[in-house]
């Protein structure tokens, strides 16, 4: 074998022996991006099992004043009993990530009508996604957690 | 040079490129629990700017009901301006990750101790870390969010 031959595999060696997991792919943050924007117009749309199904058979939901919500049925569950919106917003300021776990960080938006006795609300706030690419490529949360920017009013 | 030495020099390069481990080791684990539990010592203990240092330089907060709060300065100050606790206890529910990357899940209790007129206030929650390992070793918050688990008062 000759000399420059095996330094030209010894170099393809180091260079394939990454440290670590890989940090994210334009695609895999483009595709993170879409999934953000995807769930926006499905909860805005009432697709509620649509919107259900970007999250891990076993997610958990973290939704402010009340207890964490477990597994996609009970998700969708709550996504099914929450108020019909005349606006809803998410935006992702930040998306990281390695290898196949990835997170989003962003804020978001929310308008509700009046409705009976319940007076129109506004609301806005922040939100962190922990998501995880799965088997078939897709990338679904495992945690979703959120809480509003608006003071709450004094007693 | 010979060809079995510089199959040999392959051969261990290739052996020693292992990937990275996909999933967190026990010291990993154990050094993110141990932070945590330092976070919630230090937090009954007001030593605001020690826990100030458990996030990078950029790292955010993310309380209820006011904006995110981003760099160690402001979240020294946010923890300064948060009221004296009489209880903070926090409970790890999964830690996952990968490499340098990993997320925590857990929950809250703590009590807002009185103050004059002001009766003790309990609440109870949930929250979720974002860490990234350091070049020193050490992992430190991204991002730390969480919420209370308790309703809103309803409006009269």
């Amino acid at each position: 074998m000759r000399p420059k031959l095996l330094l030209a595999a010894l170099g393809w060696a180091a260079l394939a022996c990454q440290a670590g997991p890989a940090k994210l792919s334009e695609a895999d943050i483009a595709a993170l991006r879409a999934g953000v924007d995807s769930i926006e117009a499905q909860i805005l749309g009432r697709r509620d099992s649509a919107a259900a199904a970007h999250y891990t058979a076993t997610a958990v939901f973290m939704p402010p004043n009340q207890p964490a919500v477990e597994g996609r049925a009970a998700i969708l569950a709550w996504f099914a009993g929450g108020p019909t919106m005349s606006a809803f917003t998410l935006t992702a300021t930040e998306i990281d990530g390695s290898g196949d776990v990835a997170y989003v960080r962003g804020t978001w938006t929310f308008a509700a009508p009046a409705a009976g006795k319940t007076p129109a609300i506004e609301d806005h706030g922040k939100f962190l996604e922990i998501r995880r690419r799965q088997a078939d490529g897709s990338w679904l949360m495992v945690a979703d957690i959120f809480n509003s920017d608006v003071p709450l009013p004094t007693p | 040079m010979r060809p079995t030495f510089f199959l040999t020099t392959l051969s261990c390069v290739v052996l020693a490129c292992q990937p990275a481990p996909a999933k967190l080791s026990d010291a990993d684990i154990a050094a993110i629990r141990a932070m945590n539990e330092t976070f919630v010592a230090n937090a009954l203990a007001r030593h605001d700017s020690a826990n100030a240092a458990l996030f990078t330089p950029d790292g955010a907060i993310m309380p209820p009901n006011q904006p995110a709060t981003e760099g160690t300065a402001p979240i020294r100050a946010w923890m300064t301006a948060f009221p004296p606790m009489s209880d903070f206890k926090i409970q790890v529910v999964a830690i996952d990750g990968v490499g340098d990357l990993a997320y925590v899940r857990g929950t809250y209790e703590l009590t807002l101790a009185a103050a004059g007129r002001t009766p003790a206030m309990p609440d109870h929650g949930k929250w979720v870390e974002v860490l990234r390992r350091q070049s020193d070793g050490k992992w430190r918050i991204v991002i730390d969010i969480f919420n209370s688990d308790v309703p809103l008062p309803a409006a009269r």
